[in-house]
C-alpha cells in the first residue's frame, strides 16, 4: 500500500470510529427535547472536561494557532491567555445558570435571558445574533477539516470534498444522537488532539533545530521582531497594543458567553461537575504551547505554505514522518475541527428552534426535534458554502464572531445578578452594542487604537443598558427574586 | 481561611491575570530572554498565569468543600 493510500485509510478508520462513538452515545439519552439538547442533564466530569476543552479548542487553535505563531510571532500568545480568563467566571456563573435551568426547565442561554426579561422580540434577536455568529464559526471548522485532508492527501481529496466528508459524518451523528453524541465524540477527539499536539510540538523543534531552546535562539537572531509583543498584524507590520490587549479581553468575554458553551451548564449532572471542569480547564489550555512550537518551527525554513493556516500540514508532510504518524496527525486535526463543529451545529439548531421558533409557534416535543434536525442540515449547508470561499483567514473569521457574542455579556449578567435591570434596557443595549460592533468590523480603519470591535460595542452597549434601564420602571420583586437569588 | 476570603482571592487573581497579560503590564515583560524552560519569557509568563489559575481555583474549591456542609459530591 503506498503512502497516500495508507494515510487515507487511517483517516477513514478514524472517521468511522468517530461515527461509531457518536451513534452509540445517543442510545443512552431519552427521546425528548431535553435529551436531545441537554443530554438529560446527566454529563459527568470526564465528558464535561472534554466537551469543554475540545469545544473551545477547534480548527482555529490547531491550525490558526500555528499559523499565527508562524506568520505573526508573539501575537499568537493572546490565544494562550484568554481561554482561562473566559472560563474562570464559570466557577460562579455555571452553577447559578444550572440552578436556573433546573428550576425553570431552560435548555438554551436565550431561554434564561427571556425568562428574566420576557419578550419574544428579545428571544428572536438572540436567535438571530447567535446564528450570525455561529455560521462563520462553523465555516472555520469546515475549512480546517478540508485544509487538513487536502494537504495530507496531497490534493487527492480537495478541500470541498474533505470538508463535505468530515461534516457529513458530523451531521449524521448530531442528527441521530444530539448532544450525547457531541459529548462522547468530544471525549474521544479531545484525547486525540491533545496527544498529537504535545507529541508534534516536542518532536518538530527537536528534529529541525535540535530542541525548543535552540529554535528560539535562532529565531531571536534572525527574526527578532517575531519574539517581541504585541507581534505582527496580518500584513506583517507591527500589531498595536490596543489590538492585542482588546483581542484578549473580547475573546475572554466571548468565550464566557458563547451559547454552545453556555448551554453545557444545563447538561452537567451537578454543580461540583461544573466547578471541577472549570478548575481543570487550564490543563487543556496549556496544549496551546506545543501548538505554538509547531508554528515557530516553520519560521526559519527556506520555503513555506501559501497561507499561514497551512503551516502545520506543510511541516508534517516535509518531516518525513511515517505515514501512520501523518495519518494520526490528520485525525488529531480533524478532531479539533469536528469536536467544535458538532457542538456548534447542535447549538445553532437548538437555539433556532427553542428561541427563534418555539416562542411564536408552539410545537410538540417531536416536532421540535424534527425541526432541529432540519436546521442542523441547513446551517451546515450555509457554512459549507462559505467554507469554499478563501476570502478570510481562520482567525479573522473567529474574531468577527466574537464581536457579536461579546454583546451577550451585559444582558446575561443583568439577568442573573442585577435586580434593577429591565427588558427595554437589555434590548436597547444589545441592539446598540451589536450595531457598533458590526460597524467597526466593516470599517476597521476607524477603530480607535486598533481596538477590537467587540470592546468598542461594549463601550456603547453598557451606557445604553444603564441609561434605558434607569429611565424605566423596575420589574416585580417576586419575579426578580427567582433569578437573582437562585 | 474563610470561604469568602478565597472567593476574593480568586477574583483579585484573575483581575491581576487580565492586567498582567495586557498593556501596560505585559509591555514591561516584553524581553524574550532569559528563556524559561526553553520558551521565550513572555510565553512562559502567560503560561505561568494560566497555571496559577488552576492552583487558585483548586484552593477555592477545597475551601468550599471543607466549609460548606452541603458542598459534597453531586451537590445541586
Amino acid at each position: 500500500m503506498d503512502r497516500s493510500t495508507l494515510i487515507t485509510v487511517i483517516i477513514f478508520i478514524y472517521l468511522a470510529a468517530t461515527l461509531g462513538v457518536g451513534l452509540l452515545a445517543g442510545r443512552r439519552a431519552s427521546r425528548s427535547v431535553q435529551g436531545y439538547v441537554a443530554g438529560d442533564r446527566d454529563f459527568g466530569l470526564l465528558v464535561m472536561y472534554f466537551i469543554t476543552g475540545a469545544t473551545v479548542f477547534s480548527a482555529f487553535a490547531f491550525l490558526g494557532g500555528p499559523g499565527w505563531a508562524y506568520s505573526r510571532g508573539a501575537a499568537a500568545f493572546y490565544i494562550l491567555t484568554y481561554g482561562v480568563l473566559g472560563m474562570a467566571p464559570w466557577y460562579a456563573m455555571g452553577p447559578k445558570a444550572a440552578a436556573l435551568g433546573r428550576r425553570f426547565g431552560f435548555v438554551t442561554q436565550s431561554q434564561l435571558l427571556v425568562g428574566r426579561f420576557p419578550s419574544r422580540g428579545l428571544s428572536l434577536l438572540m436567535a438571530v445574533l447567535t446564528l450570525a455568529a455561529f455560521v462563520p464559526y462553523v465555516t472555520i471548522q469546515m475549512r480546517g477539516a478540508g485544509i487538513v485532508i487536502e494537504a495530507v492527501t496531497e490534493g487527492a481529496i480537495p478541500l470541498w470534498a474533505g470538508a463535505a466528508l468530515a461534516y457529513g459524518i458530523v451531521m449524521l451523528y448530531v442528527l441521530t444522537s444530539g448532544v450525547s453524541a457531541v459529548g462522547w465524540t468530544n471525549t474521544f477527539q479531545g484525547v486525540f488532539m491533545v496527544g498529537i499536539a504535545w507529541a508534534l510540538g516536542i518532536y518538530l523543534p527537536n528534529r529541525i533545530y535540535g530542541g525548543v531552546g535552540p529554535m528560539f535562539d535562532q529565531i531571536l537572531a534572525e527574526r527578532p521582531e517575531l519574539l517581541s509583543l504585541p507581534g505582527l498584524d496580518g500584513s506583517g507590520a507591527a500589531w498595536s497594543w490596543g489590538g492585542y490587549s482588546t483581542a484578549i479581553l473580547a475573546s475572554a468575554i466571548g468565550l464566557t458567553m458563547w451559547p454552545h458553551l453556555f448551554m453545557k451548564a444545563f447538561t452537567a449532572r451537578d454543580d461540583a461537575t461544573i466547578r471541577r471542569t472549570v478548575i481543570l480547564f487550564p490543563t487543556f489550555q496549556l496544549f496551546l504551547i506545543p501548538v505554538f512550537l509547531i508554528g515557530f518551527a516553520g519560521v526559519l525554513l527556506p520555503e513555506g505554505p501559501d497561507q499561514p493556516d497551512f503551516i502545520l500540514p506543510f511541516l508534517i508532510l516535509r518531516s518525513e514522518l511515517p505515514a501512520l504518524v501523518v495519518g494520526l496527525f490528520c485525525a488529531g486535526a480533524l478532531s479539533a475541527s469536528m469536536s467544535t463543529g458538532d457542538a456548534l451545529l447542535h447549538g445553532a439548531a437548538s437555539v433556532a428552534v427553542e428561541d427563534g421558533v418555539q416562542p411564536f409557534f408552539k410545537l410538540s416535543d417531536r416536532a421540535q426535534r424534527t425541526l432541529m434536525r432540519v436546521l442542523v442540515v441547513l446551517v451546515g449547508a450555509a457554512a459549507y458554502l462559505f467554507a469554499l470561499n478563501e476570502g478570510f483567514s481562520l482567525v479573522e473569521l473567529l474574531l468577527a464572531s466574537y464581536g457579536i457574542i461579546c454583546q451577550f455579556m451585559p444582558a446575561l449578567l443583568s439577568a442573573m445578578y442585577w435586580r434593577r435591570a429591565t427588558t427595554r434596557g437589555v434590548i436597547a443595549g444589545l441592539l446598540a452594542g451589536s450595531a457598533v460592533s458590526v460597524f467597526f468590523f466593516l470599517n476597521p480603519e476607524l477603530k480607535p487604537f486598533g481596538m477590537h470591535e467587540g470592546i468598542l460595542g461594549l463601550a456603547v452597549h453598557i451606557p445604553v443598558l444603564l441609561g434605558v434601564t434607569l429611565a424605566g420602571r423596575a420589574q416585580d420583586d417576586e419575579h426578580v427574586d427567582g433569578y437573582v437569588d437562585a | 481561611m474563610p470561604l469568602q476570603t478565597w472567593h476574593r482571592i480568586a477574583w483579585v487573581y484573575h483581575l491581576l491575570f487580565a492586567a498582567a497579560v495586557t498593556w501596560p503590564v505585559q509591555a514591561m515583560v516584553n524581553d524574550p530572554q532569559p528563556f524559561i524552560l526553553g520558551l521565550p519569557r513572555q510565553m512562559a509568563w502567560c503560561a505561568a498565569w494560566v497555571l496559577g489559575s488552576l492552583v487558585v481555583l483548586w484552593r477555592l474549591d477545597a475551601a468550599r468543600i471543607r466549609q460548606t456542609p452541603a458542598a459534597t459530591e453531586g451537590d445541586q
